[in-house]
């Protein structure tokens, strides 16, 4: 037994967390131990207050600790404008860029069979329910340029398109200032393939 | 284009080491075991992002290292010189640079430098299963088409995709459009290997058939056929292409679901060498089958130069060991001249005299090459 069962019991959770092998552990572990008293409880705090005070809003299935999230209430969003995101990540890197003043969707995921992500395990009939009635008038797609992504946003354009609202798939490919001629080849192929009219 | 230097590090038995080639023929001696072969894998690696013996990159890493590093500095005519350089990582993605730029996709590295590599394998491209020949058309085309590569990448990944959700659909587990989704996307990477392929078989075709009927001394008539899975009649659009693949695949879907696969794309291609109308694979001799290996991989070379604007690099792997004496001669004089090659032997005598005269002679002895 190399850990007092506590220490042991603190490494073996750390160990879980994704991109934390045994090493990084233990030397988070020893600086928790460490660490004045105050501060490890704000951390077990913190913990316990985001999985007991954390769920999904219910209009657009964001992290909210509210029943509607924050950007769903704001009187301010312009309502017209929904963009549909994969992950709740993308959401906040959407809101990072202070550009955009619409609404949002939280897919929760991409369509990936391998997975055992099917379209209805999704929040893809939360999505059309929506489109009834909310005012829309145009629906971004703003899923990654992955295989699956692509194969979500034509997904979900199909199943928009009888609604008569118009659906915009985000350019991808071309970094901001990219210099063209260090862009990768492929990111190059798929500014392409993306390209859109002006 | 030309190798200029070479430096090679933590890869198969070498430790770390560095060389410069010559224009011209470079042979690398040495008893076997020694890594005359490294070098050459190591050189196609830059070329092509993978080996043409082994699938598993951990192969290519010395025992008892993490890592392993290839580093070449390159003189190109047409698109200025560029340093190439690939890290392999034991169970970690490989990454490569360019010109000391760190890019994230590996493909970027893929004919950046044009290599033609002649190995034990080329027999099998005509003797053995179809896969060999998809490897074949798939390293070759990649390293004219960067398209080609991105298009690859995601026909993989699509396919997989594909395969799990028709195999759902065999036991009843059905999801709505999901299918048709999967098989637009299928459709439209496929699509673009299926014109590449065939346009690339078509021009190896004749050249090929040239360089054959020098090899057979007039005799004989070779010709390469592209045998696609997706019926495609006569040299097509890719939209066309796209149309008929889809048409195809919706027929094929009852069967795909039966069968739990994908029964038509790329993935299940060929192609056919005729020697005089007659199915080599099948009906040749052991010397037809060797000239048409030869002939293909030279023709290959003419290929390249035709597509980028300057011969790539010939990697003549034991040639003494695979071609009899009339072959190699065959092959030198076609490389003689016109490609940077590097050749490997176990002993100097298995080449002809008249080569070995304007060769650049390197000793390869327990992971160190060493200029004669
Ligand atoms: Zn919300």
């Amino acid at each position: 037994m190399y850990y007092a069962k506590p220490l042991a019991k603190l490494v073996g959770e750390l160990e879980k967390l994704p991109g934390i092998g045994p090493k990084s552990a233990q030397r988070l572990a020893f600086h928790i131990l460490r660490s004045p008293e105050d501060e490890g409880r704000r951390l077990a705090e913190a913990i316990t207050e985001v999985k007991s005070q954390i769920r999904l809003c219910s209009v657009c299935f964001n992290f909210t600790d509210r029943d509607t999230c924050d950007v769903c209430r704001d009187p301010k969003r312009d309502r017209s404008l929904l963009c549909v995101v994969a992950e709740p990540r993308d959401l906040v890197a959407m809101e990072k860029t202070n550009e955009y003043k619409g609404l949002y969707h939280v897919l929760g995921g991409v369509i990936s069979p391998m997975d055992g992500i099917g379209p209805d395990m999704l929040k893809i009939r939360e999505l059309t329910s929506r489109l009834d009635k909310d005012g829309i008038k145009e629906i971004i797609l703003a899923t990654n340029p992955t295989v699956e992504g692509d194969t979500t946003a034509m997904y979900l354009a199909g199943l928009i398109k009888p609604f008569g609202i118009k659906v915009t798939r985000i350019a991808h490919g071309m970094p901001v200032g990219g210099d063209l001629d260090y862009a990768d080849q492929a990111t190059l192929i798929q500014a392409l393939e993306w390209r859109r009219e002006m | 284009m030309r190798i200029t230097r070479f430096h090679i590090t933590n890869f198969r038995n070498y430790i770390d080491d560095s060389f410069q080639p010559d224009e011209g023929i470079n042979v690398l001696v040495g008893p076997n075991g020694q890594g005359k072969s490294a070098i050459l894998e190591a050189a196609y690696v830059l070329a092509t992002s993978k080996s043409h013996r082994t699938s598993r990159d951990g192969d290519l890493i010395r025992i008892g290292s993490n890592w392993a590093r290839v580093t070449a500095e390159v003189e190109r005519e047409e698109r200025g010189d560029v340093i190439l350089e690939i890290t392999l990582v034991r169970n970690e993605k490989k990454t490569v640079r360019i010109n000391r730029v760190k890019h994230e996709k590996v493909g970027d590295i893929v004919g950046q430098m044009n290599a033609v590599i002649f190995s034990s394998s080329d027999l099998d491209m005509v003797k053995g299963e179809p896969s060999n020949r998809r490897r074949f058309l798939n390293l070759e085309v990649s390293q004219i088409s960067p398209q080609y590569v991105y298009a690859l990448g995601r026909y993989k990944r699509v396919l997989e995709q594909r395969n799990k959700v028709v195999k759902e659909a065999r036991i009843g587990r059905t999801n709505g459009r999901s299918l048709e989704v999967w098989d637009e996307q299928l459709v439209r990477y496929g699509s673009i290997l299926i014109e590449k392929r065939a346009v690339f078989v078509r021009r190896l075709s004749e050249i090929a058939e040239r360089v054959y009927n020098q090899l057979a001394g007039g005799l004989e008539n070779l010709e390469v056929f592209y045998e696609p899975s997706v019926r495609i009649d006569s040299p097509k659009s890719q939209e066309e292409i796209s149309e008929t693949f889809a048409k195809q695949l919706l027929d094929a879907r009852k069967a795909d679901i039966v069968r739990g696969t994908t029964t038509k794309g790329p993935h299940r291609d060929d192609i056919s060498f005729k020697v005089n109308d007659m199915e080599v694979r099948y009906y040749g001799s052991q010397g037809q089958q060797r000239s048409v290996a030869l002939a293909v991989k030279l023709a290959e070379i003419g290929l390249v130069e035709e597509t980028v604007g300057e011969p790539p690099i010939a990697l003549l792997d034991d040639v003494g060991a695979e071609l009899d004496q009339q072959r190699r001669a065959q092959v030198f004089d076609f490389v003689y001249d016109r490609c940077q090659t590097l050749v490997t032997v176990t002993a100097v005598r298995e080449l002809p005299q008249e080569i070995l005269a304007r060769s650049t002679l390197f000793t390869v002895a327990s992971g160190t090459v060493q200029r004669a």
